[in-house]
């Protein structure tokens, strides 16, 4: 919905305001820099073996939900865009985690 | 920030109302496809999560995963994502060959990425992991295998978008909003990634 882009700008509340930050392919490269390192953190640690056994679930989880939230605040503009969209999508999510809950119960003695 | 009323759907005054644009209901329509997705999502990474660990004496995930290619092509997907979001600001500018430019690329690494894959499942096929040889071959191929259905889906989506911009030969502001349904999914479609990522190659590396 580009043409709402600039409306989103003029939202800021006055003339002087800065542009917003999603507005610059500078975001998306330094979005796209921070995901390559957290990825690479996360295969050097599995590959390199660099953690203990009991903090790999830890840190790897921390690192899935620092990628996810960068696509989903800034590059899925979440961060910018209207609440609406967020509870939307963030009542997909909820319903994600208990699926996953009640699968794992239900399976759990499979 | 721009979490104002306006943005809500409502009216730049307390009590206006201001019906939302086509655009806006279209946008809305994506973001609720993208959170039933999720449940979608979320019912083969349960399942996987459950079922891994039965093999049956066939290959596990951690004799079989070469995260060397895996992560090569999450590099891939990062790539797209970046080439996606100049596609989509260059919509925005009107700049139409940005236009092309930035979809051509995010369509082919989307390629790229689907034909890793495809190599990855025909490697693991040849080490003896089938969908029938045990629950997590059925599980690992169910999950990731829809997985790249979606990365699929949104090359072909990604081609059409090029084919309409090519038939117009310029870019309507009015349409912009198809472009940021596409990028939206394109975006999940890495999200979800991350996840499979990390819950089924790290953490099946990791055992």
């Amino acid at each position: 919905m580009g043409h709402t882009e600039p409306a989103a700008s003029a939202r800021t509340s006055t003339p002087a305001a800065p542009a917003p930050v999603h507005s610059g392919g500078r975001m998306h490269i330094l979005i796209a820099l921070a995901l390559a390192v957290l990825t690479v953190l996360a295969f050097g640690a599995v590959w390199g073996n660099l953690l203990p056994s009991s903090l790999f679930l830890p840190v790897l989880l921390v690192l899935a939900l620092a990628q996810i939230a960068l696509q989903t605040m800034f590059y899925m503009r979440l961060r910018f865009d209207s609440r609406k969209f967020t509870l939307v999508f963030s009542s997909g999510v909820l319903l994600a985690v208990v699926i996953v809950i009640a699968v794992r119960l239900l399976l759990v003695r499979y | 920030m721009s979490h104002g009323s306006e943005a809500s759907g409502f009216g730049p005054g307390p009590g206006a109302y201001r019906e939302a644009t086509p655009a806006e209901n279209n946008k809305l329509g994506i973001w609720v496809w993208l959170a039933s997705d999720c449940a979608l999502f979320a019912s083969l990474i349960a399942t996987y999560v459950s079922l891994h660990t039965h093999t049956v004496g066939g290959p596990t995930a951690k004799q079989l995963f070469d995260l060397r290619i895996t992560v090569a092509a999450t590099f891939v997907l990062l790539a797209s994502s970046m080439t996606m979001g100049f596609g989509l600001e260059a919509a925005q500018r009107g700049d139409y060959p940005g236009v092309l430019r930035w979809l051509f690329s995010t369509g082919g690494l989307g390629l790229v990425f689907v034909g890793m894959q495809v190599v990855e499942f025909t490697h693991y096929v040849q080490q003896g992991l089938t969908m029938q040889v045990s629950d997590f071959g059925a599980s690992f191929f169910t999950l990731v295998g829809f997985h790249g259905l979606h990365v699929s889906f949104g090359v072909a989506w990604i081609t059409s978008l090029l084919v309409y911009t090519l038939r117009k030969r310029r870019l309507d502001p009015a349409q912009v909003w198809r472009f940021e349904a596409a990028s939206l999914y394109w975006y999940f479609v890495d999200v979800v990634w991350v996840v499979i990522f990390t819950v089924v190659y790290l953490m099946g590396k990791v055992g």
